[in-house]
């Protein structure tokens, strides 16, 4: 093992710590998150910074809090008091104009009577003149690949491709920040392996930092650049670690390097820790 | 064959196809056996009338013009009553559904309203109007007025989790959500309460003309009855069971050409 090689590795296993003045995304100090009429507490003293660009996964069981974190990431729930969030250094107090959400109910989440092209277009009616709004968003078609089906309804889509225009939908408005819930989790394994591949392809083409929920540790290592395990009752952080996985992913050769495998090791046995 | 002809035959078909040939053949055959019961056991009682002497009185009926202006008294009543209730029911299930205020204060109102048989408000009504059209058209206003205020305030009230999800994601102003999210979203309910208060409005207009308003199908078929011609009462039964069905059919396919390309979707 050389030097530069060793230094990685040690580096790769320390837990991230961002250096002063790394431009951040999204940040958030001491979040706590109380849930239902009874104000449960779910999530506590959990301090995340998010560097632009970087995809980020976060993984843990069911029922850890994954998509309420998610949800207050956005502005879509409330945090509980003493919480800091920001999105480029501004506070988040509500839905944010630089996040936002791909939800994992495709289904439940375009408007059927609208066709790929329309729905595409809905975030960007109340600022763009039609000439320009069309183009922003047969681009993100083209982007997601769906350009040709651009005038089809939603049930005329397969379920892939209905996330497809969810996707599109949210990189048209330009976010700073991709918030996405399991956004494969309702699809079938051949299609969710194909779009993870494009998943990565896309967010490198649009600089996209991303957020993304799932609890299948194998999507998580394939797609993050970090992955942070959430731990505990109430849950915070339990494990933050940096991937040194090639820009590049392939869902064969990528899963047979060792860094895949060490990642995913250790990924687990944080998850299944968790839930002691 | 040549293309043409074959596409000319497709096309019978396709027609053939849509009319149900096996609903009609139970129609057909409950006609002749009405028939064979009223021509023999039937026969002895002056209540029941043939089926050829329900036509024939269908016949005598139009012919000397008077059924022909009683059912377009009732059609009109009822189309307009109907229209009236729709854009009244809508206004205030959509006020209603969209305003917490007027929410508040209507709840508990519509709660005792809607659990009054609103038939019960016939004889109210004939004491407050007499025995006019006003009677009859606040009548079928006041019916079918339920549907679709109840229709449009729950599905307003209760528009999609997700799609309010997405509208809050991508900042859609109240104006806009109103208009992008709820309401179409609302559209497959709005229908199905237009059509159920269509129902309600013909038969409102004919109770009404029974009881409230001496004019229409609904009073022929009454002085039908009281001039002991069971001939006639079923003719009328007849043509108002036609006018309920042209309605429905004509709805359908008013409603289809507003929703097409996205039906399948609703």
């Amino acid at each position: 093992m050389t030097a530069t090689q060793a230094a990685a590795k040690v580096e790769s296993n320390s837990p991230v710590a961002q250096p002063l003045g790394q431009d951040l995304a999204f940040r958030c100090r001491g979040l706590a998150i109380d849930v239902g009429d009874e104000r449960r507490r779910i999530i506590e003293g959990l301090n995340l910074e998010v560097p632009r660009r970087q995809f980020l996964c976060i993984l843990g069981e069911s029922g850890v809090g994954k998509t309420t974190l998610l949800r207050v990431f956005g502005g879509l729930a409330p945090a509980a008091q003493g919480s800091t969030l920001e999105l480029n250094g501004q506070p988040i107090v509500g839905p944010s104009d630089g996040a936002v959400f791909v939800f994992q109910n495709y289904a439940a989440s375009l408007l059927p009577w609208r066709s790929a092209r329309r729905n595409v277009e809905l975030g960007l009616e109340a600022s763009l003149a039609a000439p320009e709004r069309q183009a922003r968003a047969m681009a993100a078609l083209e982007l997601v690949g769906l350009a040709d089906r651009a005038d089809d309804y939603p049930w005329q889509l397969s379920g892939g491709m209905q996330q497809r225009v969810q996707l599109a939908r949210a990189l048209a408005v330009k976010p700073e920040l991709l918030l996405m819930d399991e956004p494969f989790g309702a699809l079938d394994a051949m299609t969710r392996e194909t779009l993870q591949v494009e998943l990565r392809r896309i967010q490198r083409e649009s600089g996209a930092t991303i957020i993304f929920i799932t609890h299948d540790v194998d999507e998580a290592v394939f797609l993050a650049d970090r992955l942070v395990v959430l731990k505990g009752k109430p849950a915070s952080i339990g494990l933050d670690v940096r991937s040194d996985l090639p820009r590049e992913r392939d869902q064969v050769r990528t899963k047979e390097s060792p860094e895949y495998l060490r990642l995913r090791r250790m990924v687990y046995d944080a998850v299944r820790r968790s839930g002691d | 064959m040549t293309p043409s002809g074959a596409a000319a035959t497709d096309m019978r078909n396709a027609m053939l196809r849509r009319v149900n040939l096996p609903g009609l053949a139970v129609i057909a055959i409950a006609i002749a056996l009405w028939q064979l019961y009223a021509s023999t056991i039937g026969a002895r009682f002056d209540s029941i009338a043939s089926s050829t002497a329900i036509l024939a009185a269908i016949k005598g009926a139009f012919a000397d013009g008077v059924l022909l202006e009683q059912l377009a008294h009732t059609a009109s009543i009822a189309l307009a009553g109907w229209i009236i209730a729709s854009v009244l029911g809508f206004s205030i299930g959509l006020l209603i559904g969209i305003s917490n205020t007027a929410w508040t204060y209507s709840s508990a109102s519509l709660d005792v309203l809607r659990s009054i048989p609103s038939i019960s408000f016939v004889p109210v009504a004939v004491l407050w109007f007499g025995f006019s059209v006003t009677t009859e058209l606040i009548i079928v206003v006041y019916v079918s007025l339920w549907p679709m205020l109840l229709g449009t305030l729950s599905s307003v009230h209760s528009a999609p989790a997700g799609l309010v999800d997405v509208s809050r994601v991508f900042h859609l102003s109240r104006a806009a959500t109103l208009f992008k999210i709820t309401l179409p979203a609302a559209l497959p309910s709005i229908l199905v309460s237009l059509r159920l208060s269509l129902t309600l409005a013909i038969a409102l207009a004919v109770v009404a003309e029974m009881i409230g308003n001496p004019e229409g199908l609904g009073f022929g078929m009454v002085s039908a009855q009281q001039a002991m011609r069971p001939d006639r009462a079923f003719a009328y039964l007849v043509v108002i069971g036609m006018l309920g069905w042209a309605a429905n059919a004509l709805f359908i396919a008013i409603g289809r050409a507003f929703t097409r390309g996205y039906e399948r979707a609703l």
